[in-house]
């Protein structure tokens, strides 16, 4: 068992009085069995024996009860162990959250996102089999197994040893043998797996090129293969589950032999009775319940282990490789600034992420109310550091960025996070209603501000025909909304909470000439209020800039005004060439046909 | 197996019958353990292979379900794939096709196992103790009755509650992947508190559904042991009044749990089984899902074979006649007889706004769409889908009826080349990527290749060269050099059409530059539909067709549409000249 599945199962102990509850009613269960078991080959032994029937009274009575009783003791039990599985996963979730939320999205950058946040969830669900399957089972049968070899031990000391040895060979032997052999043949089929899905998106991406190149019975083929290999891993795990069961059922039917054996002469001898010797017999074939389902439980541990440390390392818990550990460091002293900030300042500003060649160099630039400044350059140049920086999702050099004169290093990130209003470049639109997508900007928001900045924004429009207006629901369960749709959303979230400095990121990439025309207005409406940083690779609106920075490769290579760089022959002046170029980058002839 | 249960319990009861009652010493009953030993051994031997055999017979199932479903959704095409989330779809196809395996390796074996086991237990039974054997034939139909009902009422519930907890994931996702946003907004700590919330109550909910399933399993465990109690006492009781020995009675009783053994599992395999099932409902709909619109090929046949007809060394003619498309959900076609020829060798730049049309072109001329109506012709070759049920049914206009063979999609396309704006890489390296175009490419080809893409010197400058990994666990290229490996793949595959969709301009002065070199470079000798995005490209162009609402508005020598006050073409011109 690792670290990591280790620490999991130490979550257990938060809730250990209902998990003492589960083993305690699994043990009730299993003794009830036995009882049954033994009761009953007492009943027809003594029966056998033609005494009266009011001897009989008391075993007709507790062959009915412990028949109840392990009907409900078994129910309650399941009731319980669930419970205690759900009440697990749901603090793995909520604290794998909380450890996710400072490294976001510094931690989480070089990782694909998507795809890593599904296997997290899924992860946390594969753990639900630990303490059903594992634990609960483990425990129950040990005390099952250490009474039983007490109770054997008062008969005779060798029957004891047997019952021992079963326990050992059946719940300890075979289920550590399946655990071993199989978890190879797992982490074997989990990896083949992850490769085998990776295979699947990546032939579901590229489809049309599988098809425009004739590659797709290629690309099948390949699948085939994975899938086969997977098929292996699995029946190799398979041969050391199907032997670690049929050694536990060896165990437990070479045990009956062998307890007969040293019971029968003690029988013949009437240092015990017959009676007893049916007892011990069936109490032994009994037995098989406590121990039959460990080694499947313990297979399936590893899987639960893989699990477990992927979280891990994830999560960012006890130094796992590759990642990095609080990406934000917390604040050396308490900040100094307060209220709201007049002045938002970038001195030197040199940056590489871990590892890295710098993405940004010696750049410098100021904000205040009323001040536009926009930020150019191809795509990797570095516009967009400048954003995760100010927000403190990655920590510059100290000094580098200030507000009102107080570095940010120093100053509680969700304090400095306070004097911006956002709007990143992938806008991300949570599984709600349009007002709750911008209220999260601001919770307290009336239903007059929403129209307000949903008008501006240029989404009345589509509120409009929207059945349920602002209250329709977008997102994974709602209408899908274009690309430019949801910019749009993302701007009127931005619009709608009042931050001193607004850092807008592609804020028009997808949008039709038209609307860009109307979201650049907007913006420089905002400019005479507030700081704005608008970051982009489109050039026109510039001309409202206070000051344009052209960056190339993370050095800003010029920087002026929109006439002063048109004028000038430099980098500028080509890449305003380039876009005059395109077709749609100015007011759009298809725009009134389109 | 149920044969090794019965005849150890036959020779367990003789073996307690000859010590208690016979009077046997262990000597005498040495062959009776002998036997039970050996009994026991082959027991596992057999119970050993049965589930090997079983998970064998799953595995490989399983493997030939992924390659079939794999098949099945590559044959959807891009057109209808492209409205698929892929995560979803392969979540579907891996874990679903696991989930099955609870189904098929476990549930449907124990299904037969709960007819068969107590079927030949209750014969046995007969012969030694009818009356027994009468408890356990009427206690065996409560079981499945109480499991039909209160599972089925169980199972309802069940699938709701899966959905609600699968709508928990994805709040827990979106909340993950929204992470960055809330944490701007400073909302990372509400979020938090709202997902303990909402991960309680759903726990809650989840509670209570489960004391209802379990139920079922209560009823279960309730039936078996009480029956097991009444043949304990009834046989006691006979017994005790001399009307039956004690080695049957032993017998029966050891024999009784055996009975029910079989059913207890299927109920325990229940749960599981119920996901598998949904999971197979999901699969089969993907099997049955429509029929591919775009007749890719995916059979186990490498195109290759198909080389009788080696394309044109030269540029052919590229008829579009009539062409229109419908898309399956839409009244209005996406295009409406749209018609034009691209000159052997020439260039014809394709324009409109977004939405005309322009992309649904050359996924006809990709043949991933069926056309309503019309034709594609290179030369006198037309394009030629074949039916689902393989008849071919593109619709031959009598003018065209004595025209060349036809061309099936494989060998229509193997004589195109094609650049799309945003080019996939495929997790894998360079050389793999590359060899997507030309599966048998030389390194020196690929090199030139490369070279002509104006790729090669950033190539050279990795460390790994074609060895690179790209994709998805790669490095990460620029959408330019992205572009480039787009147009290498074109060089490379040297076919005498090509489809070209236009990149964006991205701002990027020595990008600009080269993919522009590499683009002129391509369009030379080959017969070229570009999607054009550049004003000089269209200029370039040796015509140009303008698409609005899926019909050609306008269609000329670019410079004299340019030239011509009123045209769409010079209106773009004035529009790109008057950039304030």
């Amino acid at each position: 068992m690792s670290r990591a599945l280790r620490r999991v199962v130490g979550a257990l102990r938060h809730d250990w009085r209902r998990a003492g509850l589960a083993i305690v009613l699994l043990v009730v269960t299993l003794a009830a069995s036995l009882a049954l078991m033994g009761t009953s080959a007492w009943l027809i032994a003594t029966a056998a024996l033609h005494p009266s029937v009011a001897a009989l009274q008391v075993a007709i009575v507790g062959v009915r009860f412990f028949g109840i009783a392990r009907g409900l003791a078994r129910y309650g039990e399941r009731l319980v162990s669930h419970d205690v599985t759900l009440r697990l996963l749901e603090r793995l979730r909520v604290s794998t959250f909380e450890r996710l939320v400072p490294q976001a999205p510094a931690g989480l950058l070089f990782r694909r996102t998507g795809d890593v946040v599904a296997r997290l969830v899924g992860d946390i669900e594969t753990l639900e089999h630990v303490f059903v399957r594992v634990i609960a089972p483990s425990a129950g049968a040990a005390i099952i197994g250490a009474g039983l070899v007490a109770a054997f031990g008062m008969m005779s000391l060798a029957g004891a040893a047997i019952v021992a040895a079963v326990f050992v060979a059946g719940g300890v032997v075979a289920p550590l043998v399946a655990h071993r052999l199989g978890a190879r043949a797992a982490r074997r089929r989990i990896v083949e797996r992850g490769s085998l899905e990776a295979d699947l998106i990546d032939g579901i991406n590229g489809v049309a090129e599988l098809v425009a190149f004739g590659a797709a019975p290629r690309h099948v083929a390949r699948v085939a293969r994975r899938a086969a290999t997977m098929a292996r891993a699995e029946m190799i795990g398979g041969r050391s589950a199907a032997a670690s069961g049929a050694l536990t059922m060896l165990a437990v039917d070479l045990g009956v032999v062998a307890v007969a054996a040293v019971t029968i002469p003690l029988v013949a001898d009437a240092r015990l009775s017959g009676v007893t010797l049916a007892v011990v017999v069936l109490v032994v074939v009994a037995s098989l319940e406590a121990i039959g389902m460990l080694a499947s439980g313990w297979q399936s541990l590893a899987a639960s282990d893989e699990a477990a440390r992927r979280l891990d390392e994830i999560a960012g818990g006890g130094g796992a490789p590759g990642i990095t550990t609080p990406c934000v460091a917390p604040p050396v002293s308490p900040p100094t600034m307060q209220g709201v900030a007049s002045r938002f300042a970038i001195d030197g500003l040199t940056f590489a992420y871990a590892g890295g060649p710098p993405v940004l160099r010696d750049l410098t630039l100021s904000l205040e109310p009323g001040r536009l400044v926009a930020l150019v350059g191809p795509s990797g140049s570095g516009k967009s550091t400048v954003l995760n920086l100010a927000l403190r999702f990655w920590d510059a050099a100290p000094g580098a960025i200030r507000l009102d004169g107080v570095d940010i290093a120093a100053m509680d990130a969700d304090r400095v996070r306070s004097q911006f209003s956002v709007m990143p470049q992938r806008t991300h639109l949570l599984t709600a209603t349009i007002a709750d997508n911008l209220r999260l900007a601001v919770p307290t928001a009336s239903r007059v501000d929403l129209e307000e900045v949903v008008v501006r924004a240029r989404l009345d429009g589509l509120v409009q025909v929207l059945p349920n207006g602002l209250e329709e629901w977008v997102g994974e369960q709602g209408v899908r909304l274009s690309g430019g749709e949801r910019q749009r959303l993302a701007f009127a979230r931005a619009l709608l909470r009042r931050a001193p400095f607004l850092l807008l990121d592609e804020p028009t990439a997808h949008l039709d000439a038209a609307l860009e025309r109307a979201v650049l207005d907007e913006i420089a409406r905002e400019a005479r209020t507030r700081g704005v940083l608008l970051i982009t690779h489109r050039l026109s609106g510039l001309e409202a800039a206070d000051e344009v920075l052209v960056l190339d490769a993370g050095r800003v290579v010029e920087r002026g005004t929109f006439a002063e760089l048109s004028r000038r022959r430099g980098r500028f002046a080509d890449l305003l060439a380039i876009q005059r170029d395109e077709l749609g980058s100015g007011p759009d002839p298809f725009a009134a046909s389109g | 197996m149920g044969g090794a249960s019965i005849g150890q319990a036959w020779l367990l009861a003789a073996l307690v019958d000859g010590a208690f009652l016979g009077g046997r010493t262990r000597d005498d009953l040495v062959p009776l353990m002998a036997a039970l030993a050996g009994l026991a051994v082959a027991k596992a031997a057999l119970q050993w292979g049965a589930d090997q055999a079983a998970i064998a017979a799953a595995s490989r199932l399983k493997a030939g379900l992924r390659e079939r479903l794999a098949r099945a959704v590559i044959a959807r095409g891009p057109v209808a794939l492209g409205g698929e989330r892929p995560g979803e779809l392969s979540n579907t196809l891996v874990r679903g096709v696991d989930a099955l395996d609870a189904y098929v390796g476990q549930y449907l074996p124990q299904a037969a196992l709960a007819v068969l086991v107590p079927a030949l237990v209750a014969l046995v039974v007969l012969l030694v103790d009818p009356l027994s054997a009468l408890v356990l034939v009427l206690t065996y139909p409560l079981i499945p009755l109480f499991m039909y009902l209160l599972g089925g009422a169980a199972a309802a519930r069940t699938r709701a509650q899966w959905t609600v907890l699968a709508r928990l994931s994805a709040r827990f996702v979106d909340a993950l992947q929204g992470l960055p946003t809330l944490k701007a907004f400073g909302r990372a700590g509400d979020e938090a508190a709202a997902i303990a919330a909402t991960t309680s109550r759903f726990r809650a909910l989840t509670m209570g559904v489960l004391r209802i399933a379990f139920l079922s399993a209560l009823v279960l465990e309730l039936v078996a042991t009480l029956s097991t109690a009444i043949v304990a006492v009834e046989v006691g009781l006979r017994l005790l009044y001399g009307r039956l020995a004690f080695q049957p009675a032993l017998f029966v009783l050891i024999l009784a749990p055996e009975f029910y053994r079989p059913l207890r599992a299927l109920g325990a395999a229940f749960h599981a089984a119920a996901a598998g099932k949904e999971a197979s409902a999901r699969l089969e709909a993907l099997l049955s899902g429509p029929p591919a619109p775009a007749a890719v090929g995916v059979g186990p046949a490498e195109p290759a074979a198909h080389d009788a007809a080696p394309p044109p060394g030269s540029a052919p003619v590229l008829h579009v006649h009539d062409l229109t498309v419908r898309y399956a959900s839409d009244r209005e076609p996406a295009l409406d007889g749209v018609t034009f020829t691209v000159a052997a060798g020439a260039t014809v730049a394709l324009v409109g706004p977004s939405g005309a049309g322009k992309s649904t072109v050359a996924s006809a001329i990709l043949g991933f769409v069926i056309p309503e109506r019309g034709t594609l012709a290179m030369d006198e070759h037309r394009l030629e889908h074949a039916a689902p049920d393989g008849i071919a049914f593109t619709r031959r206009p009598a003018s065209e009826a004595r025209r060349g063979s036809p061309l099936d999609p494989d060998r229509w396309r193997q004589r195109l080349a094609w650049v799309p704006q945003r080019p996939y890489l495929f997790a894998g390296t360079l050389a793999d990527n590359l060899r997507l175009a030309r599966p048998d490419a030389s390194e020196a080809a690929m090199m030139a290749a490369l070279s002509r893409a104006r790729l090669a010197e950033a190539v050279a400058a990795w460390p790994r060269g074609l060895d690179t990994p790209l994709g998805e666990r790669g490095m990460r290229l620029s959408g330019g050099e992205a572009q480039r490996v787009a147009l290498a793949r074109a060089f490379l595959r040297d076919a005498p059409v090509v489809v070209l969709d236009e990149p964006t301009s991205s701002l990027d002065v020595a990008t600009e530059r080269a993919v522009g070199h590499a683009l002129a470079e391509l369009r030379r000798g080959r017969t070229v539909l570009v999607i054009a995005h550049r004003l000089s490209t269209v200029l370039d162009a040796d015509r140009v067709v303008v698409l609005e609402r899926g019909r050609i508005v306008e269609e000329g020598v670019p410079r004299e549409l340019a030239s011509l006050a009123g045209s769409r073409v010079h209106a773009m011109l004035g529009a790109q000249g008057g950039f304030r």
